[in-house]
């Protein structure tokens, strides 16, 4: 199984790769002082020789930041649907890169078309206290980033 | 030179628009499809001299889009296959269905410069 240290690594990395943005790992303790931001909430579950689940939680400011890098546009002027497109995008890339990472070239599975929406702040809550939550900063704005992985 | 990018994510189709422009080859002209389906359609109507296209989409998949050009005239259009998952047996399939050209995303400009050379130049 990838480690938390691969897990960050790779997590910067595609963040690097597709939006130019960087990701600092930080503790829970750090992250709670946001709850009052408007996140979107991204999921992925992908099935197959190996199965499982991801989410990804972003404030709608980082969204923005993404979506602005990955299009290579100076202009902030996004629209929700192509901010919310954007988010998925980036979460298909990760969610890619950790399961070959994972599990080699050797097996198959198939990924979800991934979905988002605003993420409520109970949702917010709930996975602050998931222990397979990972904590990040992203231009001082919180990520938080959960996969399960299950073999099959 | 007519490509086609069919990809669900209009990130990723704006993302390969931009590098292909960017590109070494003059006179492109690019064209734009959500899913399997929008492809076909637009195959039918313009003459595309390459595609570029995502596997999972929903309506039609960029498999079953790979199955019916290889049933019809349009079987001999070089396709390159952009994918977020590099497994093996993905592409092996692929291959035997006559893929030649694959992009595991992210990926690069010169990544995709080198993919259109081989086919262009």
């Amino acid at each position: 199984m990838l480690n938390s240290n691969e897990i960050d690594i790779l997590f910067d990395e595609v963040l690097e790769e597709s939006t130019f943005l960087f990701a600092d790992k930080v503790k829970k303790e750090e992250i709670s002082q946001y709850s009052h931001e408007n996140f979107l909430i991204t999921y992925i579950s992908f099935d197959g020789e190996v199965c499982g689940e991801l989410f990804l939680l972003f404030s709608e400011e980082t969204a923005h930041e993404i979506t602005m890098n990955m299009l290579g546009e100076d202009e902030n002027n996004f629209s929700d649907f192509e901010v919310k497109d954007a988010v998925k995008e980036f979460a298909n890339m990760l969610c890619g890169k950790i399961v070959l990472k994972e599990f080699g070239k050797e097996k198959e599975f198939d990924i979800s078309i991934p979905i988002i929406n605003e993420a409520p702040h109970e949702i917010y809550k709930r996975l602050i206290e998931d222990e397979k939550t990972r904590f990040y900063m992203i231009d001082e704005r919180p990520a938080l980033f959960n996969i399960g992985i299950v073999k099959t | 030179m007519r490509i086609l990018i069919v990809d669900d994510s209009r990130t990723q189709r704006a993302i390969i628009k931009k590098i292909v422009k960017m590109t070494e080859i003059d006179n492109i002209e690019i064209y734009e499809a959500g899913n399997g389906i929008e492809a076909l359609d637009k195959i039918k109507q313009i003459k595309i001299d390459l595609i570029f296209t995502d596997i999972n989409m929903p309506e039609m998949n960029g498999e079953e889009m790979i199955d019916k050009l290889n049933e019809s005239e349009f079987s001999n259009i070089p396709i390159v296959v952009l994918t977020s998952k590099g497994s093996d047996i993905t592409k092996n399939k692929l291959e035997q269905k006559g893929i030649k050209a694959f992009l595991v995303k992210p990926f690069t400009p010169e990544d995709v410069n080198e993919v259109l050379k081989s086919f262009f130049i």
